[in-house]
Formats: structure tokens, C-alpha cells, sequence
């Protein structure tokens, strides 16, 4: 038995939220499902089919620039007390946003399949985009170091790529 | 025929219903030849993180197939090899097919090495390491992983420089770095896992040309189409007033695809004539042009409906389409096909018998064309039928699991 009775998911942007709604009712037949969607995004008929509501927004974006918009969207999300809350991307925006929601369960339902669990409380939010930021910066330079300095020795190879920068070392 | 074969088929990212054409691809070969009376068995990955279905449940595939619990976050090139090793050994095949890999294939084919394989490529992931397109700067990129790799590496590295240090790049950025593709070492496993495997198949005579002397044998084998799903409806004569339907088929959105040379092109046509529209499976109406109508997302039995009801079909794209299955897909509905001469595309497209080919990019020749056959009803209704007659022939499963598929892995296994 499913113990979500409701579940929200937030359209940002990009294709496959007919999909994901399909699999949202599949796993959680019970429960009530909203979709919360920017204005200008009209749902087709297959994603108003499988949607039980739908939250518009006047908004596309939330900037931080403009706390105003994001609190407006927030206090409706944590209205809907949702069980789940689906976000289509893991981004450090829509993360802050997932964790606000006040959903028990707040997801990452990626384009490639994945479920990335996120973050329920803010600072937990905050934590975890720092984290990965570190992590990917510290992951680009270990690379970019081995990369630019540990060749794959090969007689005769053009190096196409290097015509401003110091010259590697050849070996 | 000959003898019966075990066939092991292995892939990485199987799912059904599939998300792509190279699971369709997968599919369909397994499934011919089964009926050709052999014994398969597909192995794939079913990661517990997915939402998709968890991958695929084997009751709704027509062969056997076992589903082997991972995880993917936790995935690295030795742990995969380990997982196919572990499920494949017992089931004892003559022969493996190995399917999508990516970045990781090198791992599972040198952990298998007990067995012939045959390893199928469907983009040019054996070739480009950036992002499997072999494309670059507008035009075909002159590398290639097997001869350049130092250049292939630093340019893979420079295609993800925004996306790794935010931590969260896409698939095929996390595959990248697992797989330790950038590290030196990849490029001796890359290459010795390419000469291991009996057979190399690939999509165009591209990938063919540039895999030569690495593989024993390197063999141009297209996808094919399932003819029964289109039905077969001749082109009807458009009332005076309606407008004929030029649909752009496939990601619209997707720069390679071509979407802005058709706009071009249809501006430009839409100088001198208005008698047409130009269909596109996109959500947002980007260019709010009277001729220009997004249709949104449709899924496959949509499509085929839209393929029904359009006059002329445009793959307009610019970069070397590996197979090019949209235009195989116009064919099977009756279209005739204008298309970029590119890729898989060029021996899809029979110049003046089912379409024209014209040269990438060149708004001008695509004009040029799409004028012609508007202006050509009758010649559009004998292009399409052509077509749908060629696509019966030569491009259907059976037709390609005959004649290319069951010659070579029978060979192989004997």
C-alpha cells in the first residue's frame, strides 16, 4: 500500500514530465498528483491527463535577486503539504526550492532515470550544494592535471589544441 | 541455418519500454534472432536508483532476459565487469553481443574475454570522447580517440568544464569520470578492448573508415524499422487552401538536429509562397512565423500519426547522423525525404527515387528542394511509395537479421 497521498511535481523546464507523471501514478496509484508549472508551459494532453491539478506560476525563474517570487512559490508548495516532491533537475536552485517544500520525501527525478534523494531542511540544502561544488572543482582539477600532464605517449601525435599556452613537455 | 547458438546479449543501459533507438536496436536484433532459432538471453543492469521502471521488467520482453541489481551512483568500470562476469559465465554462451557500454565497454569486454564477442556501437563512442558525436566547430571533427587521444582527451575535458565542477554533471559526464576514460591508462584498454572483439559493428561507413586496422573485422550494419507499425496511407491532393505540412521529425531542440537551417529555409520560402507549414515535435514556439508550428512532445504512436498526415519530411541535421532512423521511419510511412548528406543519411536517401539529399547546411539547396516538391504533388505521391516499397525490402528487422546479422555471428561462432 502506497502511504503517499499526495505528490507534487515541479516543472522547470525540458521534455519528459509526461513520463515521469506516468511513473509517479504507477508507483503511488492512490495519491494525488499536482504539477506546479511556469504559465507559458500549456500541459499537452497525455501530461493534463495524468495530472490530477495544476499550480501555475506567473514565473519561470526565481532569482535571488527577487526573494519576493520565491517566497510566493514556497508558501503555496508548503500548502499542498506533499508527501513527495519531484524536481526534474538536481540544480543548487531547484534543490533550495525541493528542501523549502516542507515534503517528507523531496526527490530528484533526472532526465537519465536517476533518483537523487535531496535535501528536507535548508541548511541540510545548503550543505549539500556546497559539497558537491567542492567535490566537482576539486574532481575538474585532479583531472585537468592528469589530463594536461600525464600523456598518452604517442610518437608523432599533431598537438592540435595547444597553439596559445606553454608548450607541454613532449616525452 | 546453422547450428543453434547461445547468444549472450549485454548492455548497459537497457530499458523497456525503450528510451532511446539503440534499445529498440537491441531489441529487435535479439528478437530476430531468436525467431532465427537461436537461444538468447539479454543481461542488463537494473539500478535500483532509476524511477524509469527500475530499467525493465523481463515479463514484458518476448526473449529471456535477467535483470542484474546495481546501483548506478555507485557503478566503476571493475564492479561492472564483475556483475556481467558473474551472470553471463554460468549461462555458458557461444557468444556475446554487447550492446550499449559507453565509457565502461572496455572493462566488461577484457573481463570477458573467453568469449567472441561482438561489440556494437551506435553513435561514435568508440571514436569521441567528448560526447560521442564526432562533431566539432560545425563540421566533422578530424580526431579520433584510437589515433589522437592526448587532443581527444583535453578536448573531452574542455567540453565538461562547465558541468563537473558544479558537481553534478550529466550522465555521461559521471560516466566519464568513473570510467576514468581521461586517465592514461583508458587509451591501452580502449584499444586492446577493440582488438579483443571478433566483430565491430557500427551504423555508417564513417565509423567504419576511421576504426580500420583496429578491430579484426568492422562491419556497416543499419538499424531497421518496424514497417508494420506505419500504415500505409498514399498521399491525398490538398484542398486548394490547405497548406502542405513539412515535418522536421525528431529533438527539434537539439542544435545538431538542424532546426535552425529549415527556419532559414522556410523564411526564405515563405518570400514567395505560403502554401506551407513546417511541423515540429517542440514545445515552445521559438519563432512565432506563421508557416511554424510546434506541436509539442508526442510519444511514439503519435508520431507515426504525424508522419500520416505530413506531405514531405526534412531530417535537416548537421552533424553525421550515425544511422539516421527518422529518415528510414519517413520511408515505411510513404514521405518522400529531403535530407542533409550526412552520416547513416546518405545511404538511406535514393536521390530522385525517394527524396534528395542536399548538402549540410546549404539553406539554399534544401529551398530549392522543398520548393520542387511542393510545386510536385504527383512526384511526392511516387516518392513516398518508392520509399514505402524500399523500407519493405530492404530496411525491415527480418530483412536485416538475414542478411547482415545471422551470416556474421554464424561465422563467428563456428
Amino acid at each position: 500500500m502506497s502511504e503517499v497521498k499526495k505528490a507534487g511535481v515541479f516543472y522547470s523546464d525540458g521534455s519528459g514530465l509526461a513520463a515521469r507523471l506516468q511513473e509517479l501514478r504507477r508507483r503511488h496509484p492512490e495519491a494525488h498528483v499536482t504539477v506546479i508549472t511556469p504559465q507559458h508551459h500549456s500541459l499537452n494532453e497525455l501530461e493534463a491527463s495524468l495530472a490530477d491539478a495544476v499550480l501555475e506560476q506567473p514565473h519561470a525563474h526565481y532569482p535571488i535577486r527577487e526573494p519576493g517570487r520565491l517566497r510566493d512559490l514556497v508558501r503555496q508548495i508548503r500548502a499542498e503539504r506533499f508527501d513527495v516532491f519531484v524536481t526534474m533537475y538536481p540544480s543548487p536552485r531547484l534543490r533550495l526550492i525541493a528542501s523549502m517544500s516542507g515534503a517528507r520525501r523531496p526527490q530528484c527525478w533526472t532526465y537519465e532515470s536517476r533518483i537523487i534523494p535531496l535535501a528536507r531542511t535548508l541548511p541540510g540544502a545548503v550543505l549539500a550544494i556546497a559539497g558537491r561544488a567542492l567535490k566537482g572543482r576539486l574532481s575538474y582539477l585532479y583531472w585537468w592535471c592528469r589530463v594536461r600532464f600525464h600523456r598518452v605517449p604517442m610518437p608523432g601525435e599533431v598537438d592540435k589544441l595547444d597553439r596559445t599556452g606553454p608548450r607541454l613537455p613532449r616525452r | 541455418m546453422g547450428r543453434k547458438m547461445r547468444i549472450a546479449f549485454a548492455d548497459l543501459s537497457f530499458s523497456w519500454p525503450p528510451q532511446g533507438g539503440a534499445q529498440v536496436n537491441v531489441y529487435n536484433t535479439a528478437l530476430g534472432l531468436q525467431e532465427a532459432g537461436h537461444e538468447v538471453h539479454l543481461f542488463a543492469p537494473a539500478y535500483d536508483d532509476f524511477w524509469w521502471h527500475e530499467s525493465f521488467d523481463p515479463a514484458a520482453l518476448a526473449f529471456p532476459a535477467t535483470p542484474m541489481p546495481a546501483t548506478w551512483a555507485r557503478l566503476t568500470g571493475t564492479k561492472l565487469a564483475d556483475l556481467f562476469v558473474r551472470y553471463i559465465r554460468p549461462w555458458r554462451p557461444d557468444l556475446v553481443y554487447f550492446g550499449l557500454g559507453h565509457y565502461f565497454k572496455p572493462y566488461v569486454i577484457e573481463a570477458l574475454a573467453e568469449y567472441p564477442i561482438v561489440s556494437r556501437y551506435y553513435m561514435y563512442e568508440n571514436l569521441c570522447l567528448r560526447g560521442f558525436t564526432l562533431f566539432k566547430e560545425d563540421q566533422t571533427c578530424p580526431n579520433d580517440f584510437p589515433r589522437t587521444p592526448n587532443v581527444c582527451r583535453r578536448c573531452a575535458l574542455m567540453g565538461w568544464r562547465d558541468k563537473i565542477p558544479t558537481g553534478e554533471p550529466d550522465p555521461f559526464g559521471y560516466e566519464l569520470l568513473r570510467s576514468r576514460a581521461l586517465a592514461p591508462a583508458y587509451h591501452g584498454l580502449f584499444l586492446r578492448a577493440l582488438a579483443q572483439c571478433r566483430a565491430v559493428v557500427v551504423n555508417n561507413a564513417l565509423a567504419k573508415e576511421r576504426l580500420e586496422g583496429y578491430c579484426q573485422e568492422t562491419h556497416v550494419i543499419p538499424g531497421g524499422v518496424s514497417v508494420e507499425q506505419f500504415e500505409h496511407e498514399p498521399l491525398r491532393d490538398r484542398e486548394e487552401r490547405e497548406r502542405a505540412a513539412i515535418f522536421m521529425p525528431g529533438r527539434a531542440s537539439d542544435p545538431l538536429k538542424g532546426l535552425d537551417i529549415l527556419a532559414r529555409t522556410a523564411e526564405a520560402l515563405a518570400e514567395w509562397r505560403s502554401d506551407f507549414e513546417v511541423w515540429v515535435t517542440e514545445t515552445e514556439d521559438r519563432l512565432e512565423q506563421p508557416w511554424y508550428k510546434p506541436l509539442g512532445w508526442r510519444d511514439r504512436r503519435g508520431v507515426r500519426d504525424l508522419y500520416r498526415q505530413a506531405d514531405i519530411v526534412v531530417v535537416p541535421s548537421v552533424w553525421d547522423e550515425p544511422y539516421g532512423l527518422v529518415g528510414v521511419e519517413a520511408m515505411a510511412a510513404g514521405r518522400p525525404l529531403v535530407a542533409s548528406r550526412v552520416g547513416g543519411l546518405q545511404a538511406i536517401v535514393r536521390e530522385g527515387e525517394t527524396g534528395y539529399l542536399f548538402h549540410r547546411e546549404s539553406s539554399a539547396s534544401l529551398a530549392f528542394y522543398l520548393n520542387h516538391l511542393l510545386d510536385r504533388p504527383e512526384l511526392r505521391a511516387r516518392m513516398g511509395a518508392r520509399g514505402r516499397e524500399i523500407a519493405e525490402q530492404e530496411h525491415t528487422w527480418r530483412r536485416i537479421i538475414e542478411r547482415d546479422y545471422l551470416p556474421l555471428l554464424e561465422r563467428i561462432a563456428a
